[in-house]
């Protein structure tokens, strides 16, 4: 094979890259492996397709238990319903999956990119399904090269039908997770979506049906951003695929008589390798494992699975492309507990038992103040200054409460609402408005700090306090 | 990059306030996300874009 024998040739690539901002892709169809890493990948695609596809399904307390409902404003995962102002959860959610995405780059390499990332996930399918259309590699090739006939249309025809059909299954359950799915399914059956719920399954379907159908290891190799900063967190202990090229290596083809090195030629000694470029057939991403550990391996390990069946077949160990380390393959010890991993564990275990604390404890009402923005203050005819405030009062609990409001801070204010008894059913957020009303001598400053206090009548343990600001006129207090 | 932008944009802004006093039509809150998440792609793929321009060396660009 003459592209292994050009070592350079990745290099030049690169610097062709850059310079014309555009890489001729050359279509990688990936042989099909067998094999225990193929196995686990194939478990890894039925485990997070399985959820992305049922979990809209699942219903909790009489409603979609995970919705994301942006038009409310309210997301509800299971018991617990999260509102704009519990962002901090997201927050720390995302960080803990960072952090754990990093962890086990520092552990055992792309282990996400390989089994987890969506872009493999639903690569797989496709792959598959364009294996049961067209057949395997060499069939794939040959039905390429044939000229356009009736037989190829339909063949290209049937695969694309059944991608979008997949693609718009996948679009239409995203949507599921934003915009209730019964609902959903029903107004699609009655053609009556609405326009940006259109949008979306179309958009989704289609980015579908592009990434996993065509892009595919482009998304990896030029577009996905953790592809080039992972190697920040390799070290020498942390596993990767590798060739060993001291066994492997030379490489060549021998007969098939000659299975055992012993039997060889002494003349003649060659490595391990056979040079049967299966490891190449296989690689979703076109690389050759034997030059090396290179940015575009999303350590997959198909390499790995082929390779050890060949080894099989020759009656050689397996393991001469394998999971190791650096340190591994030159014979030093490996260290598993390094300083990084030990930190990265801590801050995750620290920042769970936050959140898991912090939602435990989360009382469920809220309180927020928005100062009338029309007039800083007013003076009521008998000559007291006025605030109006708008009360945002949410109620996150499961049930309704009556609610009692208290303000202090300044003597002799007089505090009037409308409605003295605030009632808020459960989930909703109710406004009120208060108007506090002091006389000008009992101001100290002209902006002085009240303290709201929101009491819960059914249940003393709920209450929140919120700080607010009482304008009075210039010089006030100074008289 | 656009979606954690979005997510962050429109917590702390809520569209319906935002376009109260407005006159936009009638802009669901869905189709006001998604419109937000489209311009902020548009941002990061114009930085990421100029980013690219830039990293060029300049021999290449002075080349008459």
């Amino acid at each position: 094979m003459p592209e292994h024998d050009t070592p350079n040739k990745t290099t030049t690539e690169d610097t062709d890259i850059q310079s014309s901002l555009y890489a001729t892709r050359e279509k990688i169809r990936p042989r099909q492996v067998h094999g225990m890493f193929a196995f686990l990948r194939t478990s890894a695609v039925f485990v997070l397709l399985g959820l992305y596809y049922f979990v809209p399904w699942l219903s909790w307390d009489g409603r979609q238990a995970v919705l994301l409902d942006l038009p409310a404003r309210k997301f509800y995962l299971f018991g617990i319903t999260l509102w704009p102002q519990d962002f901090i959860y997201l927050a720390l959610l995302l960080i803990i999956a960072a952090l754990t995405l990093f962890l086990f780059t520092a552990l055992a390499g792309r282990l996400w990119c390989g089994y987890a990332c969506p872009q493999t996930v639903w690569t797989e399918v496709f792959l598959w399904i364009e294996r049961q259309v067209e057949g395997d590699r060499p069939k794939q090739m040959k039905l390429d090269k044939a000229p356009w006939s009736t037989h190829k249309i339909t063949v290209k025809a049937i695969k694309h039908s059944l991608w979008l059909l997949f693609a718009t299954y996948t679009g239409i359950t995203f949507v599921g997770y934003f915009s209730p799915i019964d609902e959903l399914v029903l107004n699609i059956i009655n053609l009556s979506l609405g326009p940006w719920e259109t949008f979306w399954i179309v958009f989704y379907s289609f980015a579908t049906w592009g990434n996993a159908g065509f892009l595919r290891e482009q998304v990896c190799i030029y577009m996905c951003p953790y592809a080039r900063f992972q190697s920040a967190m390799f070290d020498e202990n942390t596993m990767i695929i590798s060739y060993d090229d001291k066994r492997g290596d030379p490489r060549g083809s021998r007969p098939r008589n000659t299975q055992r090195r012993s039997e060889e030629p002494k003349d003649k000694v060659l490595g391990d390798c056979i040079n049967c470029t299966l490891c190449v057939q296989v690689c979703p991403t076109g690389i050759d494992i034997r030059d090396g550990l290179q940015y575009q391996c999303i350590g997959c390990a198909a390499c790995i699975d082929v390779c050890d069946e060949v080894m099989e077949k020759m009656d050689y160990d397996k393991g001469l492309i394998k999971y190791t380390t650096l340190n591994a393959l030159e014979g030093k010890a490996v260290k598993l507990f390094r300083p990084q991993i030990i930190i990265y564990a801590l801050i995750i275990v620290a920042i769970a038992t936050g959140l898991v604390v912090s939602l435990l404890l989360r009382a469920p009402l809220e309180l927020d103040i928005i100062r009338d923005r029309n007039s800083l203050f007013r003076t009521t005819n008998e000559g007291l200054i006025e605030n109006v405030y708008s009360l945002k009062v949410l109620n996150m609990d499961t049930t309704e409460h009556d609610y009692t409001l208290t303000v202090s801070g300044i003597p002799e204010m007089s505090v009037r609402m409308d409605n003295n008894d605030i009632h808020v059913p459960a989930g909703v957020a109710s406004d009120v408005v208060v108007r506090l009303q002091v006389d000008p001598y009992d101001l100290k400053k002209q902006s002085s700090t009240v303290i709201f206090n929101l009491q819960a009548i059914d249940d003393a343990s709920l209450s929140v306090s919120e700080e607010a600001r009482f304008l009075g006129p210039m010089g006030a207090g100074t008289r | 990059m656009a979606g954690i932008a979005t997510t962050l944009f429109f917590t702390v802004f809520d569209p319906d306030v935002l376009l109260m006093d407005k006159t936009y039509g009638d802009i669901s809150r869905l189709g006001a996300y998604s419109i937000g998440f489209f311009l902020f792609w548009i941002l990061t793929a114009c930085s990421c874009m100029l980013t690219c321009y830039f990293l060029r060396p300049c021999d290449r660009v002075n080349k008459t």
